[in-house]
């Protein structure tokens, strides 16, 4: 018997010749990306090209089986194509880089190959990739994993749901009033903390003095413009403090942040109605103790610990300032920062009767960890892989007749979704007609002969558009989706005449072209996306500027407005924060879904309503993701 | 089981490295997982991602044994191995990769066979996971197991289909979960368990959140006892009935009889879905078929799975966590559905 | 950025363009390209008719995020504005433009204009975000009014 007898057991020899001829591209080395490499190369896949830009850290290991101690700080790609060579019987290449950067991997490139796998860990690159698939019809294999909780999807272009086609969770904000004001929870403090008094303290650009002596201030009474310049600048004396080095001065920042300002808040009484009124620091508990201390990072230190760390902290950190620039910036793994950050929170939850928090929980919090774990990424990877069977039709006895007979797959049991299924495996659902992406858009390529770029003008282009795709001009807005840039519309012309080269419409920009044009009952051409793609300079092409040859569909535009509408009353109630969903333990019958996404480092989750049979109850999680004001 | 609870403090090196998962599961149970000793039987594609899992999370010592020889096709689906290893004990090739994955996992192999083991053996483990075993060989296993009341795992492949026998003989797992709706009630909620206590928490910081501490006691079946008296009647509805999937008889079948032939295979299949209490008309041909041309044989992406669903058990039962498996999972590699049967 | 939050943008423009309230204007601003950058505007809000605040068009800037729309944008007058429910950094407390109370993915650019319209002469005493103009309202109204005039001449049409 040979390596391949097991697998022709089950593919049969044909379609073990047709897997050994397939290309497959995986995107990503981390937690699912380590795992199906191994998968694909035992499935003899012929040729696999592995990409990923992160380098290896100690928190990867718990998982990330083909890496070791001794490989921190390399590149995660080229690792783990080295880790696999004793039982690698593939052709691997792998590259170092942003599956985002199109001089890397442009869309060409991502054309070679018959099956895509995202590996991914954030919901930029999920939806770049999303989007390559669905210029190329190439099939997609998305996957993700937090914790306990995975999912995995197969994307089929034009015939199933794509990653867009379903709302995604996105970090979960706080009202300012909340965070300035009115904390009631770790969180609400560990943002403030984080986020308001780190950030202007040692990452706000320095403010220049000189400024605000000339401005107009609307006003010429001293004491009002005292007051404009204390309140628009709250932190000014404290920047200045940091800024000074002198370290005596410490006790002055406690005093305003944990006294003064809180004695403010007090004043404001409409806010302690219904509220438990906050208790400011006592001036005794101030410490000038500049000694920093070991302390364990997993325990919770009581009140005069905190402020102690926090005075020695910011010692520590002003010292810092002088060498770094007068610039730090918040990293969880910097921990003087994380103490820093932890310390405030912990000083200002104690002021506003909330539990404190260790080091260790609040690292989890402010840097956005999210819990991963070997066996949810074995377990999906291995279904990733497993299913790629049927997309690319090799399981000859289980051949699917229509792409959304195809499954997707999430973790039921490990989610406390249901007690009778190990995974949940609903067939796939057919694309959402209102989906920016693969739904509201018509796509194409747009060659452009490369030394074109810096003669063309956005007026020929503009022009060129109009008369293969009959826009009318006047009407036609043309927008950069990335960078967000607007580049021509009705009211604005004003770059019409620069070069493609000028305003950076360049090999791997992707335009978005719609005809603003109306008629009486609403209708009008869908929008038109283009991938722009360089040329060789070919003498026998006589235009520079080459369009696809797309029919753009005349349709009934709706607006965002009512989109929402429409589907606020579709939807089934959707639940905010982090709950887990009721379990109807007890009715075997009703199938509860959820999906839940976004893995290993920050991002997002994704929540979607699945369809399968008929008791669908939409659940949605949400990692608790910060960001304010 | 036979918990040594030396809740020794994990080492600041040990937090930062189990970091992501401590966040899951907490510093106790990752402190709990590090006084395990497990024995895993057979290193095969399923037992080689059982023990990849549980040595990348911390399992505190682990015993593989395993007397088989490296074969031409094990290269195809067990990733410890290597063309130049074909010939060689499995064990002696395995254990220098294991050790690797986590050196401060304290790893012994044995490459004797199952058959040599007496209760003096067994008894050093808290728990066992078996792979690729035979009836005869389980059941021995099993009764050795149930006598020296230690937890047992037991898996096999079967091409694309797999499966996961779990014996806890009993087990009081303790869950928590945010309170939604109704309370919970103790009482019995299935064949195999029944909620003894339920308590309340308030969320430390977010009091609106209200969470359910749910102690579950979780009784099981020896093997021989689910082989034979294993039925589905009246624990799913009528639609349920309707939609068993085929790979659950076909198992159950083939565990307790090999069959010479594809024909003999339907024939006692039927008879299995007769036990069972489901409709003969849910076989379906193809799937008899395939059972029958995949039975015993390895494949990568399903043992992933397999592997992965059986040692995530073994962690949460070590480190307390979640409610342990209950009692008989199959995995249907097509259709990638993957139920659970209180047999 | 999504896909949706960019339709959506170029869907308000044009929305905009078809239909605004009298006195106010909204558009992108200009990158440092010179293109214009559809995830961040400047807005004017006069006051109303007949209240202390009609001498002034009001200033805005709209920052709309990556996740807009299931977030809101971030709307912020002049820092130092005076008003009892914007903070000293300029920063507008208003239910409808936040993601935990009123905002709804279906909000326009003119119903958060109007929005901001109407607070300026109907300040919400309970949820105070600067304490000058706040206890100015609540105790000594002639005081307010006067600031709130003086203000006005600042921004002056």
């Amino acid at each position: 018997m040979s390596r391949d007898s097991n697998i022709t057991k089950i593919i049969g020899e044909e379609n073990l010749k047709k897997l050994r001829a397939t290309k497959c591209l995986l995107i990503g080395a981390g937690g699912i990306g380590s795992e199906l490499l191994k998968d694909l190369i035992l499935m003899e896949f012929g040729e696999i090209h592995l990409v990923d830009l992160d380098t290896i850290d100690l928190s990867n290991l718990n998982r990330q089986f083909l890496f070791r101690q001794r490989d921190i700080k390399q590149p995660k790609s080229t690792t783990a194509v080295k880790a696999v060579q004793g039982f690698n019987n593939s052709k691997l290449v792998p590259y170092e880089g942003n599956i985002m950067d199109t001089s890397q991997f442009p869309l060409h490139w991502f054309g070679e190959f018959d099956i895509i796998f995202n590996a991914l860990d954030n919901l930029a690159a999920r939806r770049y990739v999303n989007k390559m698939s669905q210029f190329l019809s190439i099939p997609l294999l998305e996957s993700g994993t937090s914790g306990f909780d995975g999912y995995m999807q197969p994307i089929i272009p034009n015939e199933t749901e794509c990653f867009d086609c379903t709302k995604k969770e996105t970090p979960k904000t706080f009202p300012v009033c909340t965070i300035r004001s009115t904390p009631s929870q770790p969180i609400h403090c560990i943002v403030w903390a984080k986020n308001f008094l780190f950030a202007q303290l040692f990452a706000a650009d320095v403010a220049v003095n000189n400024d605000s002596e000339n401005k107009d201030w609307g006003t010429t009474d001293e004491d009002e413009i005292k007051r404009i310049k204390q309140e628009t600048n709250e932190l000014q004396e404290l920047q200045d403090i940091i800024l000074s080095g002198d370290t005596t001065l410490i006790p002055n920042i406690i005093e305003k942040i944990f006294i003064h300002d809180i004695e403010k808040l007090l004043r404001i009484e409409n806010l302690w109605k219904t509220r438990t009124r906050p208790t400011p620091l006592n001036s005794s508990q101030i410490t000038t103790d500049l000694i920093d201390r070991n302390l364990d990072l997993s325990a919770l230190w009581p009140i005069q610990d905190q402020i102690q760390k926090f005075s020695s902290i910011t010692s520590k950190l002003m010292k810092r300032m002088k060498e770094e620039d007068n610039h730090i910036e918040f990293d969880k793994d910097d921990e003087d920062t994380l103490e820093f950050v932890s310390t405030a929170a912990n000083i200002r939850s104690q002021i506003f009767n909330i539990p404190l928090k260790s080091v260790f929980d609040i690292k989890q919090i402010a840097g956005n960890i999210i819990p991963a774990i070997a066996t949810t990424n074995a377990i999906i990877a291995g279904l990733s892989s497993l299913v790629s069977l049927r997309v690319l039709s090799l399981l000859d006895f289980a051949k699917i007749t229509k792409p959304t007979d195809l499954n997707m797959v999430f973790t039921a049991k490990a989610s406390n979704i249901s007690q009778n299924r190990y995974l949940s495996n609903p067939t796939l659902a057919k694309p959402n007609c209102n989906c920016p992406v693969c739904s509201k858009v018509v796509r194409g390529v747009m060659n452009i002969q490369s030394d074109m770029f810096k003669h063309l003008k956005l007026k020929d282009l503009i022009i060129t558009l109009s008369e293969k795709y009959n826009f009318d001009t006047e009407e036609l807005s043309i927008l950069d989706t990335t960078g967000q840039r607007l580049l021509s519309d009705f009211d604005f012309d004003s770059l019409d005449e620069k070069t493609l080269e000028e305003i950076k419409v360049l090999p791997g920009s992707v335009i978005l072209v719609t005809d603003e044009t109306e008629d009486n009952n609403g209708m009008g051409l869908k929008p038109l996306e283009l991938y722009i793609e360089s040329r060789k300079i070919d003498s026998r092409k006589t235009s520079d500027i080459e369009l696809p040859d797309i029919k753009i569909p005349f349709v009934k535009m709706t607006t965002a407005e009512e989109e929402h509408n429409e589907s606020s009353t579709q939807e089934t109630p959707v639940l905010q924060t982090n709950e887990v969903i009721t379990l109807d333990m007890d009715d075997n019958d009703k199938d509860i879904k959820k999906r839940k996404l976004s893995d290993e480092s920050s991002e997002a989750t994704q929540n979607k309503k699945s369809k399968q049979e008929e008791d669908d109850i939409e659940i949605i999680e949400e990692d608790d993701i910060i960001e304010l004001d | 089981m036979s918990q040594v609870n030396q809740t020794g403090k994990l080492t600041a090196d040990e937090i930062a490295l189990y970091d992501r998962q401590i966040r899951l599961w907490g510093l106790a149970a990752q402190a709990n997982m590090r006084s395990a000793k497990v024995l895993l039987i057979n290193i095969g594609s399923i037992g080689t991602e059982i023990s990849k899992n549980i040595v990348l999370s911390g399992i505190g010592n682990l015993c593989v044994l395993d007397n088989h020889i490296v074969r031409e096709e094990d290269l195809g689906c067990q990733f410890f191995l290597e063309k130049k290893d074909v010939g060689k004990l499995k064990v002696d090739v395995c254990s220098p990769k294991i050790k690797d994955l986590n050196p401060r996992v304290n790893l012994t192999v044995d490459s004797d066979s199952l058959a040599n083991k007496d209760e003096l053996f067994f008894k050093q483990f808290d728990l066992i996971v078996a792979t690729e075993l035979r009836k005869d060989q389980i059941t021995e296993l099993n009764r050795i197991s149930r006598k020296l009341n230690i937890s047992l795992y037991v898996t096999g492949s079967n091409g694309l289909f797999s499966y996961i026998f779990v014996d806890l003989i009993e087990f009081v797992s303790e869950e928590e979960k945010l309170k939604t709706g109704r309370t919970t009630l103790t009482g019995e909620i299935s064949s195999n368990r029944t909620i003894i206590e339920v308590d309340t928490r308030v969320d430390d910081d977010d009091p609106k959140k209200i969470f359910e501490t749910i102690k579950t006691r979780n009784s099981y079946k020896p093997f021989d006892d689910m082989l034979q008296t294993a039925t589905l009647e009246g624990k799913l509805t009528k639609r349920q009935v309707k939609r068993v999937n085929s790979i659950v008889p076909l198992t159950i079948s083939y565990l307790t009889k090999i069959p010479s032939s594809v024909e003999e295979l339907h024939k006692n299949t039927l008879s299995t879905c007769d036990k069972l209490g489901i409709q003969s008309s849910t076989l379906k041909d193809e799937y008899i078929q395939q059972f029958y041309k995949q039975a015993n044989v390895e494949f990568a992406p399903v043992a992933a799975i397999i592997g992965g669903a059986v040692a995530q058990d073994v962690i949460n039962i070590l480190g307390k966590r979640q409610s342990p498996l209950n009692n008989f999972i199959v995995f249907d590699g097509i259709t990638l559905e993957m139920p659970i049967y209180e047999l | 950025m999504s896909s949706l939050c960019l339709q959506r943008l170029q869907e308000e423009r044009k929305k905009w363009r078809k239909d605004h309230p009298f006195g106010f204007f909204a558009k992108p601003t200009k990158k440092a390209d010179g293109t214009m950058n559809l995830q961040k505007w400047e807005a004017g809000i006069p006051g109303k008719e007949g209240t202390i605040w009609h001498e002034g068009v009001y200033p805005l800037t709209i920052e709309y995020p990556d996740e807009y729309p299931s977030k809101p944008p971030k709307v912020k007058l002049p820092s130092g504005f005076y008003h009892p429910n914007i903070y000293p950094s300029g920063t507008i407390c208003l239910s409808i433009l936040n993601e935990e109370q009123d905002w709804r993915p279906a909000i326009t650019l003119k119903q958060i204009c109007l929005g901001i319209q109407d607070l300026l002469d109907t300040p919400n005493p309970n949820s105070p975000a600067q304490e000058p103009a706040w206890r100015a309202f609540q105790k000594n109204k002639a005081e307010y009014e006067r600031k709130v005039l003086l203000q006005a001449k600042q921004y002056t049409k």
